[in-house]
């Protein structure tokens, strides 16, 4: 690992503890006890298991590759959501080249835990919209929502978003500005 | 890729999240049973050939 490297992923990670714990606290009192906020380490990996080969699963996903993602994109961010001791959620993503936007590429809800009472997709995205604002990002993406029905949630009920729709290669996209 | 500046300070961000949840967790209240099972069902996002594509701003 170079130098380089290695001071990204320290300083880095520094800010995605921050932006996890900065989420965390903006719960309502009410949930704060029940969830947990990490990164998609060995634990979570080991979590993910149990529901990897759950047939209500909407992707195949393996999330071993966030070792490698993660190697990748030192100043990306990875992020788990536990309620009590059980995995609800997975999500990855990264800064763009430049580093004014962040993408958030990867978000999978476990598929065999039931509502909860509090959608943990809303913890996702201020999570990641923290970190964004934590590195200096502009906007903030969510890359390939998997269908109009998502789209338009999102759009719904926070108007800021714009939707891109795929080009030159590039998947469609929801963005806002910080 | 090179590192930028917040434009905001921690305390600054730390209220636009927390009005951000505030205001995604109004809505979701607001939202029928049957609408909020059917979103916190299908919240998945992404795609693989994002792990392969050129790493530039889009």
């Amino acid at each position: 690992m170079l130098a380089t490297h290695f001071e990204a992923k320290t300083r880095y990670g520094a800010m995605r503890d921050q932006a996890r714990q900065i989420a965390w606290e903006a719960l309502p009192v009410r949930v704060r006890g029940k969830i947990e906020l990490g990164g998609v380490d060995n634990k979570a990996l080991v979590a993910f298991r149990t529901w990897q080969h759950h047939p209500n699963r909407k992707v195949d996903w393996d999330w071993t590759f966030a070792n490698r993602y993660c190697f990748r994109y030192p100043k990306g961010f990875d992020l788990s959501v536990w309620f009590g001791n059980r995995l609800s959620t997975l999500a990855l993503g990264r800064p763009t080249y430049h580093g004014t936007s962040l993408r958030m590429d990867f978000v999978e809800k476990s598929p065999d835990l039931p509502m909860t009472g509090f959608p943990a997709f809303i913890v996702v995205n201020t999570a990641y919209q923290a970190y964004a604002q934590l590195i200096g990002a502009k906007t903030f993406r969510i890359i390939k929502p998997m269908n109009e029905k998502l789209v338009n949630y999102y759009m719904s009920y926070d108007k800021s978003f714009e939707y891109h729709p795929a080009a030159n290669g590039n998947p469609c996209y929801l963005e806002r500005q910080l | 890729m090179s590192g930028n500046k917040p434009t905001k300070s921690l305390e600054e961000i730390k209220q636009s999240i927390k009005e951000q949840t505030e205001k995604a967790l109004e809505h979701w209240e607001n939202l029928s049973e049957e609408e909020r099972e059917s979103i916190d069902k299908e919240t998945t996002i992404g795609t693989p050939e994002n792990l392969v594509r050129p790493d530039k701003d889009s």
